[in-house]
C-alpha cells in the first residue's frame, strides 16, 4: 500500500495525520516566501483576518463526513483537499506575521471548540457516518479530535507566550482598528 | 489613505471567501441538508431515481433468472443488501422481512429480494441455508446474489452501496431498503426498521 492510501484508508490517519501534515507544508512554503509576495498577500489579508478565516472555513469544511466520502470518492474532490489544505496552512502562517494576538486568539479557540464538537459528534454517533469509514475508525478519529484542539491551543498559546504577556503592557494606538482590537505585537 | 480605505480589499477578499465557502458547502451537502454521504444518496434518489441496469442473479436452487423485470407479476421490488454470514444487523434485517412476507400475503405486485454481495461465500448452498433460516418463501421473497463480479460491483455502484471489509471476516455496509421498479428505477430508500413505510410506498408504487 503507498503512503497516501495508507493515511487515507483509516479515519483518524486521514484527519489527524494526513491534514496537519498538508497544513504543515503550507506553513513551510509561507515560511519562506519573499517579502515582496508577502507585501501583495498583505494588501488583501489586513491584521491576517482573510488568511486565518481561509484555513477556519477550510478545515470546517474537511470536518464534514459527506466531504471526506467525497474526497475517498473521487480524486479531482481529493486533489481539492490536498491543494486547500496547503493554501491553509501557508494562509495561517503568512497572516501569522499580521494578526493581533486577541484575533489570533479568536480564530484558535473558535477551531479549537470546532474540532471538539465534531470529534464528540463522531464519537456519540451510533451508525456509520462515512460510507468508507468503520464505526471503529470513526470512534478513533472522534477522541482524536478532542485531544487535537486542545494541542492546537496549547500549541498556540506556547508560540505566542511573549506575545500574550507583552500585549497587556504595548498598545501604540497608531490604528483605530488595531487598537479596538487591543493588541499589537509589530 | 484613510484606515477605512486600507481595509476594503481584506473586506473584499473576506466577501468573496465567505460566499464560495457557502457555494462549496451548499453544493456538498444538497443546501445544508444532508451531512453525510448517506442522506446526500437519499435525498438524490428521492428527487431523481437512479437507473440499474439489468442484471442476472443466482437463486438457492442454483437457477439464474433477471432482474428487475423478468416476473411479470412482480411491479416493484424491496430490495436489501446482505451476506448470509452477517450476525447482527442481518438478522434483525431477516426478522424484518419476515413481518414484511407475512404482510405480503394479501398483496400483488410487490416482491422481496436480499441480495448478497458475498460472492465469495455466497454459493447456492449458503443461499438456501439463509432462506430456510429466515423461512423464505420463494414466490415472496427472493434470495440471490448476482452471477459475476461484475454484475454486482455495477449494481453497488448504481445503487450507492459501499461495502467495507470489517476486519473480523464480515463487512459492514450502508444498510437499507431499497425500493426498485421492474424497469430497474432505484425510487426510494428506508431505513430498515421503516419497513411499514417502505411496504406502503411500494404497494403504492405497485397500484
Amino acid at each position: 500500500m503507498n503512503p497516501i492510501a495508507w493515511l487515507e484508508v483509516d479515519m483518524a490517519r486521514h484527519m489527524l495525520l494526513e491534514f496537519p501534515l498538508l497544513v504543515a507544508l503550507g506553513a513551510a512554503l509561507a515560511h519562506r516566501l519573499a517579502p515582496r509576495a508577502d507585501a501583495a498577500i498583505a494588501r488583501f489579508d489586513r491584521y491576517g483576518l482573510t488568511g486565518w478565516t481561509f484555513a477556519s472555513l477550510v478545515l470546517a469544511f474537511w470536518m464534514i463526513p459527506a466531504a471526506l466520502d467525497a474526497a475517498i470518492g473521487s480524486a479531482a474532490v481529493n486533489a481539492a483537499k490536498y491543494a486547500s489544505l496547503v493554501a491553509s496552512g501557508f494562509a495561517v502562517r503568512s497572516a501569522m506575521r499580521r494578526s493581533p494576538i486577541a484575533l489570533e486568539a479568536f480564530f484558535v479557540g473558535n477551531f479549537a471548540w470546532m474540532a471538539a464538537t465534531v470529534g464528540l459528534v463522531y464519537q456519540e454517533a451510533e451508525a456509520q457516518l462515512c460510507l468508507n469509514y468503520l464505526a471503529n475508525s470513526q470512534q478513533r478519529a472522534g477522541r482524536g479530535l478532542v485531544v487535537f484542539a486542545v494541542v492546537a491551543l496549547v500549541a498556540w498559546f506556547a508560540l505566542r507566550a511573549r506575545h500574550i504577556l507583552s500585549s497587556a503592557s504595548a498598545g501604540s494606538g497608531d490604528d483605530a482598528l488595531r487598537s479596538a482590537i487591543g493588541s499589537t505585537k509589530s | 489613505m484613510s484606515s477605512s480605505e486600507r481595509v476594503l480589499p481584506t473586506l473584499a477578499a473576506l466577501a468573496i471567501l465567505v460566499g464560495v465557502a457557502v457555494a462549496v458547502a451548499s453544493h456538498l451537502t444538497l443546501g445544508f441538508r444532508a451531512f453525510t454521504a448517506e442522506d446526500a444518496r437519499r435525498i438524490r434518489i428521492a428527487a431523481a431515481p437512479a437507473e440499474l441496469s439489468p442484471l442476472r442473479v443466482v437463486s438457492p436452487t442454483g437457477a439464474s433468472q433477471a432482474l428487475w423485470s423478468a416476473d411479470p407479476k412482480t411491479q416493484v421490488w424491496l430490495v436489501t443488501f446482505v451476506y448470509t454470514r452477517c450476525p447482527s444487523v442481518c438478522l434483525a434485517l431477516g426478522s424484518e422481512f419476515q413481518q414484511l412476507q407475512a404482510s405480503l400475503r394479501t398483496t400483488e405486485g410487490v416482491r422481496l429480494a436480499s441480495i448478497s454481495f458475498d460472492r465469495a461465500h455466497d454459493s447456492p448452498a449458503a443461499l438456501a441455508a439463509y432462506a430456510e433460516h429466515h423461512r423464505a418463501d420463494p414466490a415472496r421473497w427472493l434470495v440471490a446474489v448476482p452471477d459475476t463480479d461484475a454484475a454486482l460491483s455495477r449494481l453497488l455502484r448504481e445503487a450507492g452501496v459501499v461495502v467495507l471489509d470489517d476486519g473480523a471476516g464480515g463487512y459492514a455496509h450502508n444498510a437499507a431498503i431499497h425500493v426498485i421498479t421492474a424497469s430497474g428505477r432505484l425510487v426510494a430508500l428506508f431505513d430498515l426498521e421503516r419497513y411499514r413505510e417502505a411496504l406502503a410506498f411500494a404497494q403504492d408504487l405497485a397500484r
